[in-house]
């Protein structure tokens, strides 16, 4: 009988219990259900750190789009985005169209952006610093990395505030369905208008910027075509910007409400914001699931998943990991057994400690992940700079919640009031 | 002309090897290896000049 207690209704993942917290459903699938087969939503559920790391290097076994065994891949032609590099599954095509701009935000083109980085957040920071108080979603977070992929792909500053909004509608298309989708397609289609002469211009006159850089990249002589562009640009705001602007509210939220003592440390010494950045990616990452699908049998924990069938690799679970994170559910910017720092695609440091898992592993490994972390620790230290002395406004917050984490749904806190010495 | 890692300064970030599988792998000790001795088509070396790019710690060069 002891086991039943362990037993998982599917439902429970829809449930508003596991949506604001889903730690102890993630211990019950970890400890008894490693591989979890959930028949009313029809898909495999793994959890342990071990599992979901091997799976996310696991290509052959794990493809991110549907694949048709004898043709390409099956778009998603109501993406709120439009055709982009995500539904390109391990195809060479989603490599080379990774390589475009990977050179940017990864390697050695990323120390260029730095100044602008600064420069935006010096100015959000001025704007939203001069009543002793801020709420850090709506005044800051919301607005900050959006400015600043949209400038780095090159597009007039004086058309930011359009992007913001158009932003907003995308990212509520992306994690509902509904008005929420139409919406978000609709805002789509009309940032698609306003790129199409962006485009054409880039074309015929590049300019030095990352717009003309995809417009004008080849594969075997070929560019991508018009609506391939427009699909990438509104990848890179959307993703660019919302996860980056959920981690800056998370990393504030932990520091003043979950651990106020270590956030002492990090006024003494903000380089401990990177430590800050790499506990909150691994206890309560902005993103908690992938979705992968299997190209053939999958054989794990005694069982075969079948082919073409739907796996979550719940990264969020395989964070608490107690396997390999001593005291999981402990937030802790000095943890030992953490790598804090820059995060490597390839899940292995020179220092043999583990990595958290929270923009994946591997070939689909979050693109921006540098660019996130450099925006990330830049824009929380010069807040720290200007507003003196920060500290909660409310005694007591409901804490970082997700609107519907199954379906892809941030994690972050609605709102977060922090009051400072002017 | 060939493409050389400098294993000191390799952070182990896994770019080149995830963007450019057909220059480099991951080798037992999870460091990268060059596959192709010599860069002798034009799409080598061009994948060979990318991959510099793409490397986070500045650990990988190419020689005449």
């Amino acid at each position: 009988m002891a086991g039943l207690a362990h037993e998982i209704d599917p439902r429970e993942f829809d449930s508003p219990e596991f949506q604001s917290n889903p730690f102890p459903l993630y211990q019950r699938l970890r400890d008894h259900h490693p591989l979890f087969r959930d028949r009313f939503h029809n898909r495999w559920i793994i959890s342990r750190y071990e599992d979901v790391n091997a799976a996310f290097q696991n290509n052959e076994s794990f493809d991110r789009a549907m694949y048709q065994p004898d043709g390409p891949y099956v778009f998603g032609s109501s993406h709120v985005f439009g055709p982009n590099i995500l539904e390109y599954g391990n195809s060479d095509r989603h490599r080379w169209l990774r390589n475009v701009v990977a050179g940017q935000f990864v390697g050695q083109g990323l120390v260029s952006f730095i100044p602008f980085v600064e420069q935006i957040a010096g100015e959000l920071v001025e704007r939203c610093s001069g009543e002793g108080e801020v709420e850090l979603v709506q005044q800051f977070s919301n607005q900050f990395p959006i400015r600043v992929i949209s400038n780095i792909l090159g597009l007039p500053r004086a058309d930011e505030e359009k992007f913001v909004v158009w932003y907003q509608a995308l990212i509520a298309g992306l994690g509902f369905g509904g008005e929420h989708l139409a919406r978000g397609i609709a805002a789509r289609n009309e940032m698609w208008q306003y790129l199409e002469p962006l485009v054409a211009d880039r074309l015929a006159h590049p300019k030095d910027d990352l717009l003309s850089k995809l417009c004008l990249a080849e594969l075997d002589g070929v560019r991508m075509n018009m609506d391939e562009v427009k699909g990438f640009i509104a990848l890179l705001l959307a993703a660019g910007g919302d996860t980056t602007d959920k981690a800056i509210a998370n990393m504030w939220y932990h520091m003043l409400y979950t651990r106020p003592d270590q956030f002492e440390d990090v006024k003494k010494d903000p380089e401990l914001w990177d430590n800050v950045f790499s506990e909150m990616m691994r206890f309560d990452p902005v993103v908690h699931v992938q979705s992968r699908f299997t190209t053939r049998e999958v054989e794990m924990h005694g069982r075969v998943i079948p082919e073409r069938a739907q796996v979550i690799l719940s990264l969020g679970a395989g964070n608490r990991d107690e396997r390999v994170f001593k005291n999981p559910d402990v937030f802790d910017i000095h943890r030992e057994d953490l790598h804090m720092g820059r995060e490597n695609r390839s899940a292995r440091y020179r220092s043999d400690k583990q990595g958290h898992l929270g923009f994946g592993v591997g070939q689909h490994f979050c693109m921006g992940y540098a660019m996130a972390r450099q925006e990330a620790v830049i824009a929380c230290t010069r807040m720290m700079e200007v507003m003196k002395n920060p500290r909660p406004k409310f005694a007591t917050h409901e804490g970082i919640t997700s609107p519907n984490i199954d379906s892809g749904g941030f994690r972050s806190p609605r709102e977060l009031w922090i009051q400072f010495d002017k | 002309m060939k493409v050389v890692i400098d294993i000191e300064r390799c952070m182990m970030s896994g770019e080149c090897c995830y963007n450019h599988p057909w220059l480099f792998s991951f080798g037992e000790d999870g460091f990268p290896e060059v596959l192709v001795p010599e860069l002798t088509t034009e799409q080598q070396r061009k994948e060979a000049r990318q991959s510099i790019q793409v490397c986070p710690s500045g650990a990988i060069s190419v020689i005449e």
